[in-house]
C-alpha cells in the first residue's frame, strides 16, 4: 500500500516532469519557428505530450493526498489520461529517432518491433501504458546511445543517461503493478524519475544561458 | 553516405557565403565547391536565400556575386544553437 506523504511526494515529482517537459518543448517549438526542421516539431510535439501527461498525473496526485486514501473519479481520469499522453509523448520521442535514422539513411529498417508481451499481463490502461513507455524509452535510449557513440558529444551522453535513468522509473513503477512491492520500490522510482527529468533539462538550461556571440557586421 | 536536411544545405551554404566571401563577396563556383550542390540546386537556393534577405547579390562584369547579410549571420548563429540542442537529444536538424 502507498502512503499518501508518497502520493504528495509522486505529485510534486510529476508537477516537476511537466515543468521539464513544457520547458524542453517551448525550446523546440523556437527552434521550429526559427529553422522549419521537422525534427524540433516531433520534439515539440513529445515533450508537449509529456508536460501534459505529467502535469494530469501531478494533479491527481495532489488530489489523493487531500482527500486521504479515496480516490475520486476524475483523480482516476486524470491518472488515466497522463499515462496516456506520456506514452504518446514517448512514442513520438521514439518517432523522431526512427525518422531520425530513416531520413540519414543509416537504416532502411529501424529497429522497432511490436510488444507482444503487454497483452498476457496488462489489466488496466495504465498497465499497458508502463511497458509501452518503458519501450519507447528504451528505443529512445538505444538511438541516443548510438548518437553518441558516432560523434562523442557530452550533452547526448547526459540526455541518454537521463533517458536510462526515466525507463527504470517506468520499469520499476511497473513492477509495482505487477509484484504490488514495498514502498520502498516506489520510493527509490520517484528517485530514479526524478534524477532522470533533471538530467534532460540540462540541454535546455545551457540553451537558455548560452552567451550570445558577438555579431559579425 | 548521409542525407542533408534542407535546413542544413541552407547552413551550408550560408556558412560557405560567410567564410569564402568576408570582403568581397563569393562566386557561384566556389559556392558550389564548398557547398557540395548541383549548380541549377544551388542558383534556386541563392535565389531564394537572397529573396529572404540571408544572402546579398552584388553584380560584376563576370557574374554575380553572394554576400552573407546581418540577418544571414543570425539565422547561423540560431542555427548552431538549435543543432546543438538537437544533438543532445540523439538527433539531427
Amino acid at each position: 500500500m502507498v502512503e499518501p506523504q508518497l502520493f504528495v511526494l509522486d505529485g510534486i515529482l510529476r508537477f516537476l516532469g511537466a515543468l521539464v517537459g513544457f520547458s524542453v518543448a517551448f525550446v523546440s517549438f523556437k527552434g521550429y519557428s526559427e529553422t522549419k526542421s521537422p525534427t524540433f516539431l516531433r520534439l515539440f510535439v513529445a515533450f508537449a505530450f509529456l508536460g501534459v501527461g505529467f502535469a494530469a498525473q501531478g494533479i491527481a496526485g495532489i488530489a489523493q493526498f487531500s482527500i486521504s486514501s479515496q480516490v475520486t473519479y476524475a483523480a482516476a481520469l486524470l491518472i488515466i489520461s497522463g499515462a496516456i499522453f506520456q506514452t504518446v509523448g514517448y512514442f513520438f520521442l521514439a518517432f523522431a529517432h526512427i525518422l531520425d535514422v530513416v531520413l540519414s539513411s543509416r537504416s532502411k529498417f529501424p529497429i522497432l518491433i511490436p510488444f507482444f508481451a503487454i497483452g498476457s499481463v496488462a489489466t488496466s490502461i495504465v498497465d499497458i501504458t508502463r511497458p509501452l513507455s518503458f519501450y519507447f524509452l528504451t528505443y529512445g535510449v538505444a538511438e541516443t546511445l548510438i548518437f553518441y557513440y558516432r560523434n562523442r558529444r557530452p550533452d547526448t551522453l547526459i540526455i541518454a543517461s537521463g533517458l536510462i535513468l526515466l525507463a527504470l522509473g517506468e520499469f520499476f513503477g511497473w513492477l509495482i503493478i505487477l509484484q504490488n512491492l514495498s514502498t520502498l520500490v516506489t520510493t527509490l522510482s520517484l528517485i530514479v524519475k526524478l534524477s532522470g527529468l533533471f538530467l534532460l533539462v540540462i540541454p535546455v538550461m545551457r540553451f537558455t544561458f548560452r552567451r550570445r556571440l558577438p555579431s559579425v557586421q | 553516405m548521409t542525407y542533408r536536411t534542407q535546413v542544413r544545405i541552407i547552413a551550408d551554404v550560408l556558412s560557405a557565403a560567410r567564410d569564402l566571401g568576408k570582403d568581397s563577396g563569393v562566386g557561384v563556383t566556389s559556392l558550389l565547391r564548398k557547398a557540395n550542390l548541383s549548380h541549377p540546386r544551388l542558383v534556386h537556393i541563392l535565389s531564394d536565400l537572397v529573396k529572404s534577405g540571408l544572402l546579398v547579390e552584388e553584380s560584376y562584369e563576370r557574374g554575380n556575386k553572394y554576400r552573407i547579410s546581418p540577418q544571414g549571420l543570425q539565422f547561423l548563429e540560431a542555427y548552431r544553437k538549435f543543432e546543438d540542442f538537437a544533438h543532445a537529444y540523439g538527433l539531427r536538424i
